[in-house]
């Protein structure tokens, strides 16, 4: 009898411990940190993709990117994880001509990200590097991590 | 001092459930005395001997043995006693020399000389080197008066020592018994053999149904004091553990597979066009041999990792079920707490060995196989050879934490469900649980109390800037479920009846 009462107690604590975790949780991820991780970690790539092309004078700061977040259109709220985010990225291309690109953008609960860039602005899958290698393009797809 | 009574208990009361096993029992066995306990199954004989060694708990009444009582005591009470409890248990896989020693050694250790005296004594010389599993019966038996011999016990304590022994065994056990009689040790042999205990025995208590139904004379003989020589300690206990561990197939196959599969595994991954790319930097393993450790390790933590940590540590206090050995050592001069913690540190260090020895194998593997070219970091940034390095062996590092959690999540379950099965398969169900459950969007808090959830902590030190928020809270928690596994673990050894066997 007595072990039976025991863990029922310990399943039912259990459960309002959850429960009240769940309920007293705030979300780490949020429209401002993926705004903040995301440019800059574009920009970090866009700056080796023009190494691989062999192209000179692309840095960080003349990349200058920036963008502006949304997460599944106006009525769903802009915070947590989730494969329908979109991000609206500015920068100045490697030609120094400005350019705005669409990213879609996978968020994981444990904060991490897979982006895709515009593959007609950024390039496909496999570009060829200065020395006629193909080889896999740094802005098409990649991993990046929101600080939490 | 010296006529302090062997033993003396006094309304001895145990009872499970609606069942009253011993009721009310008293004897008093003198020093020197050849006492028995005589009874028909079910008597309550082996439960009264049960809680003379402390393996299981009174209800009530007063029990001490040479003057020392388990309260007070602890394991001190079994000072200078030494016997079994029904068919005495031994590691099969291990051979009776090998037991022998083990047992030995949680007593302080014994020569070489004197394990063939004893061998010798016992008449199992000759087999002393072949695996217990092969023993008959008899041979079991006789295996069980030598590791209580080696004890050198004042008080010897044999719980229907002729019981299953075909006729010719118990001829050989009474005159074994009668043989270590007459050299002055006192006796206390139960049995539901009248013409047994009056071949052995000078004085007598009949129990039925848990009561005593007749005392025989009792005299009280001059004998000296049991002064105890040596005391194990933890460090005894441990090393008997570690031994154990490694006579264990399964341990070292364990460490061998963690040292050999990621080579394999390595090489295929990196030999396929095609990559992971669903999992965090499996896109760049052909780009980066520190790429590919970092994909490992995010798959390890699925549930390779918690499988790791279980397979000794959820085996490790049930496997003494499996084998019935609880009784074993627990009759010796080490403690419960001594053997919970002997357990404990062995199944840690043999967890922290093998994740070094998974990692090591990964990340050279890698770097052997694809390289070691620069890492891109979850910022974008370019990351050097060396720095890359540093940064791949310390998120492998930052598992140790939740390793350690998984390892008491095992030990407690290897301790409470007494099934080295469950102890293996639950700590992984579980690590898949609150896998499943930390991917639900929207529970940010429950997650950071997930023991999973600290194998990812490793993310925010390959960001550009690093992060270390989640290493601190993966620390908290992992400590967090360590303590509390640990603590209920230790309870669950220290309150529990040892009943089987
Ligand atoms: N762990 C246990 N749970 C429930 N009942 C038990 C347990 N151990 C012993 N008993 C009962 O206690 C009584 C005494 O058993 P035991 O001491 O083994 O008798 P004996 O050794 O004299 O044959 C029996 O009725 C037995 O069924
Ligand atoms: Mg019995």
């Amino acid at each position: 009898m007595r072990p039976i009462v025991t863990r029922t107690v310990a399943v039912l604590a259990a459960g309002a411990g959850i429960a009240a975790t769940v309920a007293a949780g705030h979300p780490e991820i949020t429209r401002a940190g993926l705004e903040k991780a995301l440019a800059p970690t574009f920009a970090n790539l866009y700056v080796q993709q023009a190494g691989l092309l062999g192209i000179a004078g692309v840095a960080t700061a003349t990349v200058a990117a920036t963008d502006t977040c949304d997460k599944g259109g106006p009525k769903v709220a802009d915070t947590g994880a989730g494969p329908n985010w979109i991000c609206m990225m500015s920068w100045t291309d490697n030609k120094g001509k400005h350019q705005d690109g669409k990213f879609e953008v996978q968020v994981r609960t444990d904060a991490t990200y897979v982006a895709g860039g515009p593959s007609k602005i950024v390039g496909l899958a496999t570009i060829t590097d200065k020395h006629g290698h193909d080889v896999p393009n740094p802005v098409f797809e990649f991993d990046g991590v929101i600080p939490t | 001092m010296s006529d302090v009574l062997a033993v003396d208990a006094v309304g001895l009361t145990k009872t499970y459930g609606m069942l009253t096993a011993v009721d009310r029992l008293s004897v008093r066995v003198g020093q020197g005395e050849v006492y028995g306990v005589l009874g028909p199954n079910g008597a309550g004989k082996t439960t009264f001997l049960r809680m003379l060694f402390g393996l299981i708990r009174p209800d009530s009444g007063k029990l001490s043995v040479f003057g020392r009582s388990w309260d007070r005591d602890g394991v001190r009470a079994l000072d200078g006693v030494a016997g079994f409890i029904e068919s005495p248990k031994f590691y099969p896989g291990l051979s009776g020399r090998k037991n022998l020693q083990l047992l030995a050694g949680l007593d302080g250790g014994v020569s070489g000389s004197r394990l063939d005296e004893v061998l010798e004594t016992v008449d199992l010389r000759d087999r002393g080197g072949d695996k217990v599993g092969g023993y008959s019966f008899g041979m079991r038996q006789r295996l069980g008066v030598a590791a209580s011999l080696l004890r050198d016990p004042k008080l010897l304590v044999l719980d229907e020592p002729a019981n299953g022994l075909d006729p010719a065994g118990i001829r050989d056990m009474r005159a074994l018994v009668k043989q270590l009689a007459g050299s002055g040790l006192t006796v206390l042999l139960s049995s539901h053999d009248m013409g047994e205990v009056e071949e052995i025995c000078d004085d007598v208590t009949i129990m039925r149904t848990g009561k005593v139904v007749y005392h025989g004379p009792m005299t009280a003989t001059m004998t000296a004091p049991v002064v105890a020589t040596r005391r194990p300690g933890l460090a005894a206990a441990l090393r008997w553990e570690i031994v154990k561990l490694a006579a264990q197939i399964r341990s070292r196959a364990l460490l061998a597979a963690a040292l050999i599969v990621p080579i394999p595994v390595v090489a295929v991954l990196n030999g396929q066009a095609q990559v992971p790319s669903d999992t965090i930097y499996g896109r760049l393993v052909h780009l980066s041999g520190y790429a590919m450790p970092l994909l490992m390790l995010a798959w390890a933590a699925q549930w390779a990792l918690p499988l790791l940590a279980a397979i000794v540590a959820g085996d490790i206090f049930a496997a003494e079920d499996q084998h019935g050995t609880w009784k074993t050592i627990l009759t010796r001069s080490v403690s419960r707490s001594q053997i919970f913690w002997a357990k404990t540190l062995t199944a840690l260090a043999y967890n922290l060995l093998l994740l070094t020895v998974f990692a090591a194998s990964t990340i050279a593997a890698s770097v052997l196989i694809i390289g070691h070219q620069p890492l891109t970091g979850l910022s974008g940034q370019t990351i050097a050879s060396g720095p890359a390095l540093r940064l791949v062996v310390l998120a492998w590092a930052t598992a140790i934490p939740p390793i350690i959690g998984f390892t008491a999540l095992a030990l407690l379950l290897s301790v409470r469900t007494r099934n080295p099965a469950f102890g293996i398969a639950a700590p992984v169900v579980a690590g898949f649980a609150m896998q499943l459950l930390g991917s639900v969007s929207g529970l940010d808090l429950t997650r950071k109390l997930l023991l999973t959830t600290p194998f990812e902590a490793w993310h925010g030190l390959f960001a550009e800037h690093p992060f270390h928020g989640p290493l601190r809270t993966g620390l908290a928690v992992s400590a967090g479920w360590t303590l509390i596994c640990l603590a209920s673990a230790y309870l669950g050894v220290r309150r529990r009846d040892i009943t089987g066997g």
